[in-house]
């Protein structure tokens, strides 16, 4: 911060204008009433406020957590139940496969291969940068891919428990059609497992994407924390750490709401 | 309804509606993205470089080092420039100069320059610049970079004394490293200093999209319009983006993809690669920046033995041949043989880990407790690969019985914890840092008064013989100067002073529709670059 040849007097005057000299509990305090205040303080390394600079990212982050769960959440559902509707089937097999490879994949790893492949040997996207759809798809999918996997898997395990049920066998009695039996009745009963977790993928994608934000230089949240944790930078960090926080909070409480939509006796109780 | 149909149904109306939302959301993103392909008006031309760091600020005392702040010569000048291939010192801002005394030098400015904010260019903006750098509070002192305090004073409109607070026999190739600011942002902008740069260079900043790239805009007023010989080379591009890229992969990549023209600082292997690619060639070039072990003679490194035996257990061969791919050359010294004070006696110490293991248990038979623990430290980014070097180094030195740990860290962590003189660590656990370190002024005095002698700035070495050579070959100018500053190398290479690994080459994939030529220096100067004919 103020560089390797200074004065010892430098170094005081620093410590005393960033509170370091006063005991710690007085410390904390005065970062709470700050933090109430929404004031972080300046950032050591832009000089700059630190909550402006946060925010000043955050499109970034919501565009792509966007897009990627927009794709994640109902395709993952989407598998899930094809999978549980025909189990221990070639359709459930591959499925199985993707998903699991969604789980298991290092998405690093997964980033450099899509870009050199559809990147650099087709040319249908940009390698990296911060844009419109050529630019946004190779980070989407690989941010999407996890998530997708993990909802897959939970939409599986949660619909094979639901059409064992025997109101979807009198449903099935009444003559009512598959699709009607598949979507109105098993996968709203289902859809409780699969919205906590799909809640808690939106979380994380929220938390910014370090790694995949940092591999396709997208300038949202995480490659900003990033920065921020190696510059020792510890006002933007709590800046960051902040709003995502605020981020998780409304998701959970979105998820937690959504509960009365999907079953209406949680409601009574 | 059979479940083909249910499938029929609902799978290709939900998979419509996903890629309509994927398009909405991609729609919803400003156009501009930074990149070249769209920022690209038709007839404007644009130079695009992926480079591997982003700025931490843009205060003009960062500029020195363009590792720091890639592509920011662009947009500030010096009084001076280098010729690196004669190591020349050439006019630039400043037309003609004359040493006054041993601290001082008179500058004839150049006439009819004005800076991108309006501001004319004269003495009083070069006092106004160079005061403020060494009287603001600053992120970054030039002290540290060029081992100077220096100060401006006008003498008439155009003529201006810049001096140094000691006696300096080469200040003059050190304001190679001092760039001149606009007195008006500094006078009414202060603050501004840290996020804008202004200078009078060829390119106007025109933007730092932070996260993401650095653009300039050519200026249409720029003095070397008139005089390109002079100003080291010409405009040739509208508009210049420098896109902060730090995986080497993803660099090598966009310079694949066509995205950019230069991708810079890549790995031999991807160099290889481009000898398959019609558009691209790879630029590797020597550069002035040298790998070395930074160990003094302090703490476990007091004993000459302990010293000697790190060098011998250093492969350099292999981690050259391996790890970069050739694209090194083995040295006996810290500055190659283009700098002010390099001494052709030195031959690289050999790798030889049977002696180093006896050196150590010799020294350990004495009471020197070699299998301590110790920091093997350094910094990333350095070039590609570097992570590689420092744990390849860590491994040789545990075969011949070292114990170190290795602790690879960003700039901003690495330099506060291991930036200090070794009188400030007294008592602490040794440690070991592996450095690239850049002789940009070409004269080994810089290298070794910072380093090797008791009250140098990052020194972990101490002794008075050679306290007494860098002082006396510091107070010399000329041959004699070259020749003491020899008798220095000398001293520290006998002594085994630090550890030495390479001088380092540097490459770039480079786009056949550009032509440039690497230089020493390595910077990314778009005036030295043109369009392909």
């Amino acid at each position: 911060m103020v560089g390797v040849e200074v004065t010892e007097e430098r170094v005081q005057q620093v410590r005393d204008q960033l509170g370091l000299n006063d005991p710690l509990l007085v410390q904390y305090a005065n970062f709470a009433v700050r933090a109430v205040r929404l004031n972080f303080g300046d950032s050591f390394w832009q000089k700059t406020p630190t909550l402006p600079l946060v925010i000043e990212r955050l499109p970034a982050t919501f565009r792509l957590t966007a897009a990627a769960f927009l794709l994640a959440a109902p395709l993952g559902i989407l598998l899930g139940a094809a999978a549980a509707l025909r189990p221990h089937t070639v359709l459930d097999r591959v499925i199985n496969v993707l998903s699991l490879g969604g789980v298991s994949m290092v998405d690093f790893w997964m980033a450099l291969m899509l870009i050199l492949v559809f990147a650099v040997q087709l040319g249908w996207f940009k390698t990296s940068g911060y844009g419109g759809f050529a630019f946004m798809t190779l980070p989407t999918l690989t941010l999407a891919y996890a998530p997708l996997g993990r909802i897959a898997q939970i939409t599986r395990s949660a619909m094979l428990d639901e059409m064992t049920q025997p109101h979807i066998t009198v449903a099935r009695a009444k003559g009512l059609s598959e699709r009607r039996i598949v979507f109105v009745h098993a996968l709203k009963n289902a859809a409780i497992p699969v919205v906590t977790i799909s809640g808690d993928m939106l979380s994380s994608m929220l938390n910014g994407a370090i790694l995949i934000e940092t591999v396709f230089a997208w300038p949202g949240i995480g490659l900003l924390t990033l920065q921020a944790l190696q510059r020792r930078d510890l006002p933007l960090v709590e800046a960051t750490v902040f709003v995502i926080a605020c981020m998780v909070i409304v998701v959970n409480l979105l998820v937690d709401l959504s509960y009365i939509y999907l079953n209406p006796k949680i409601r009574f109780q | 309804m059979t479940f083909r149909k249910t499938l029929t149904r609902t799978v290709v109306p939900l998979a419509a509606l996903l890629l309509m939302a994927l398009l909405a959301a991609a729609c919803v993103a400003p156009v501009d993205t930074g990149a070249a392909g769209e920022m690209m008006e038709e007839e404007m031309s644009v130079l695009t470089v992926a480079v591997g760091q982003e700025p931490t600020h843009l205060e003009a005392t960062w500029v020195a080092g363009e590792t720091n702040c890639n592509g920011c010569r662009n947009i500030m000048e010096m009084l001076v420039k280098r010729n690196y291939e004669t190591g020349a010192v050439l006019p630039m801002l400043a037309t003609s100069w004359e040493r006054l005394d041993d601290r001082t030098i008179q500058f004839q400015l150049r006439e009819g320059v004005t800076f991108h904010d309006g501001a004319p260019f004269n003495a009083e903006a070069v006092a106004i610049s160079i005061n403020y750098m060494w009287t603001a509070e600053l992120s970054q002192t030039l002290t540290g970079t060029i081992g100077a305090t220096l100060s401006a004073e006008v003498v008439d409109e155009y003529v201006v004394n810049v001096s140094a607070a000691d006696p300096d026999q080469i200040l003059l190739e050190k304001l190679y490293f001092v760039v001149i600011s606009s007195p008006k942002q500094i006078q009414e902008e202060p603050e501004t200093y840290a996020s804008k740069l202004v200078g009078t260079g060829p390119y106007m900043m025109e933007e730092w999209r932070r996260g993401e790239s650095l653009i300039m805009a050519a200026n249409p007023d720029w003095w070397g319009h008139d005089d390109p010989e002079a100003a080291g080379g010409k405009i040739s591009f509208d508009k210049l983006i420098y896109r902060f890229l730090p995986e080497d992969t993803v660099r090598a990549a966009a310079a694949q993809a066509g995205e950019v023209d230069i991708a810079q600082f890549v790995t031999p292997d991807q160099c290889k690669s481009a000898a398959d690619d019609p558009n691209l060639r790879c630029e590797s070039a020597p550069s002035v920046e040298t790998m070395f072990v930074r160990m003094g003679n302090q703490g476990l490194f007091a004993d000459r033995r302990v010293r000697l035996a790190l060098n011998l257990a250093i492969d350099k061969e292999l981690i050259i041949d391996t790890i970069l791919g050739g694209a090194a050359t083995i040295t006996g010294q810290i500055v190659n043989a283009t700098a002010t004070g390099h001494n052709p006696n030195l031959e690289p110490y050999p790798y030889d880990p049977d002696e180093a293991q006896a050196l150590l248990e010799a020294a350990a038979a004495d009471g020197v407790d070699v299998g301590q623990e110790f920091t093997l430290a350094s910094r990333q980014g350095l070039h590609a690969g570097h992570v590689e070097v420092v744990q390849a180094v860590a491994g040789m030195l545990r075969d011949v019985g070292f114990n170190p740990t290795v602790a690879v860290m960003p700039p901003d962590t690495f330099n506060p914890a291991f930036s200090h003189n070794w009188s400030e660590l007294e008592g602490q656990p040794s440690w070991v840092a592996i450095h690239l370190h850049g002789n940009e002024i070409l004269d080994v005095w810089y290298s070794y008064a910072n380093y090797f002698v008791c009250d140098g700035a990052v020194s972990q070495y101490c002794s008075e013989e050679m306290d007494r050579l860098v002082a006396a070959g510091g107070a010399l100018s000329g041959e004699a100067r070259d020749m003491k500053l020899q008798e220095a190398g000398q001293f520290v290479y006998d002594d085994i002073a630090y550890g030495l690994i390479a001088h380092m080459d540097l490459a770039y994939l480079v786009s056949e529709d550009l032509e440039w030529e690497v230089k020493l220096d390595h910077r990314l100067q778009a005036k030295e670059m043109s369009p392909a004919q």
